[in-house]
């Protein structure tokens, strides 16, 4: 963490979407694997923890779904995006300090 | 590392290899004219930051007190805010390596989220402000000084 915490945890955030986007394109991809559970990460648990030890906070659970995967990956990408913009103005707004 | 001067000055040549390595690193992939542009941006950031450093004489600038000197310097007082500016650029540099190494393993197609490199980027770049912002307020400070009649 170079510049403050605030971008730490914009970009810890933008960590967290990244490796959940993994996981939900991974369970699109095995919708009709027979036996096939379908993985999350435990997202309050992942925000609330460290970008390094993201693999543990991932859980099993059921079948995928089209719905449940499109949604979700739906939420997760404004998610991200939501994050991208703020972490960029986080960033404009130091840079017009520093003009 | 004694002299400030003169490491304002090595931390504005040491960019420059770096951005230069990397001009040639984005040559291959993304074309000729990503490379030219970083290596025509290459030198004009090292030289920045050295015409910068050269505006002020070191003699004058010992002459001024601004330099702490030896064991005058109290603990607390210019000496450990200067080894602090010193920090700050080890840290700036630092910075900017990193988003070099990031880069250039980004433009190689590597497994790199695009988030981190973008990042990596931004903190340099405010690092390097950072530092330029603060050698420029010095240095207004440094001539206002100079200016008072005594």
């Amino acid at each position: 963490m170079l510049i403050d915490p605030a971008s730490a945890s914009l970009q810890h955030a933008m960590d967290v979407a990244e490796v959940r986007h993994g996981l939900l394109t991974q369970n699109l991809a095995n919708l009709n694997t027979p036996g096939y559970a379908r993985q999350d990460l435990d997202f309050e648990a992942a925000l609330k923890g460290s970008s390094s030890d993201l693999e543990s906070q991932v859980v099993t659970k059921g079948p995928p779904s089209l719905v449940t995967e499109a949604g979700d990956m739906a939420a997760n990408d404004s998610f991200y995006a939501a994050n991208a913009r703020l972490l960029s103005l986080h960033y404009q707004t130091l840079h017009q300090a520093l003009k | 590392m004694a002299d400030p001067i003169s490491s304002l000055s090595a931390a504005g040549a040491m960019m420059r290899p770096d951005a230069a390595a990397f001009g040639s690193a984005a040559a291959g992939p993304l074309g000729a004219d990503a490379g030219r542009i970083a290596q025509d941006l290459a030198p004009s950031l090292g030289q920045r930051m050295i015409d910068g450093a050269q505006l002020a004489d070191p003699a004058q600038v010992a002459a001024a007190g601004f330099l702490p000197s030896g064991p005058a310097a109290a603990p607390g007082g210019p000496g450990n805010s200067f080894q602090s500016i010193l920090d700050a650029i080890d840290q700036a540099d630092q910075a900017q390596s990193k988003s070099d190494v990031l880069s250039r393993a980004f433009s190689q197609g590597q497994d790199v989220p695009i988030h981190q490199v973008m990042a990596a980027s931004e903190e340099a770049s405010l690092a390097l402000e950072t530092l330029t912002a603060l050698r420029n307020k010095s240095l207004d400070a440094l001539n206002e000084l100079m200016r008072i009649q005594v």
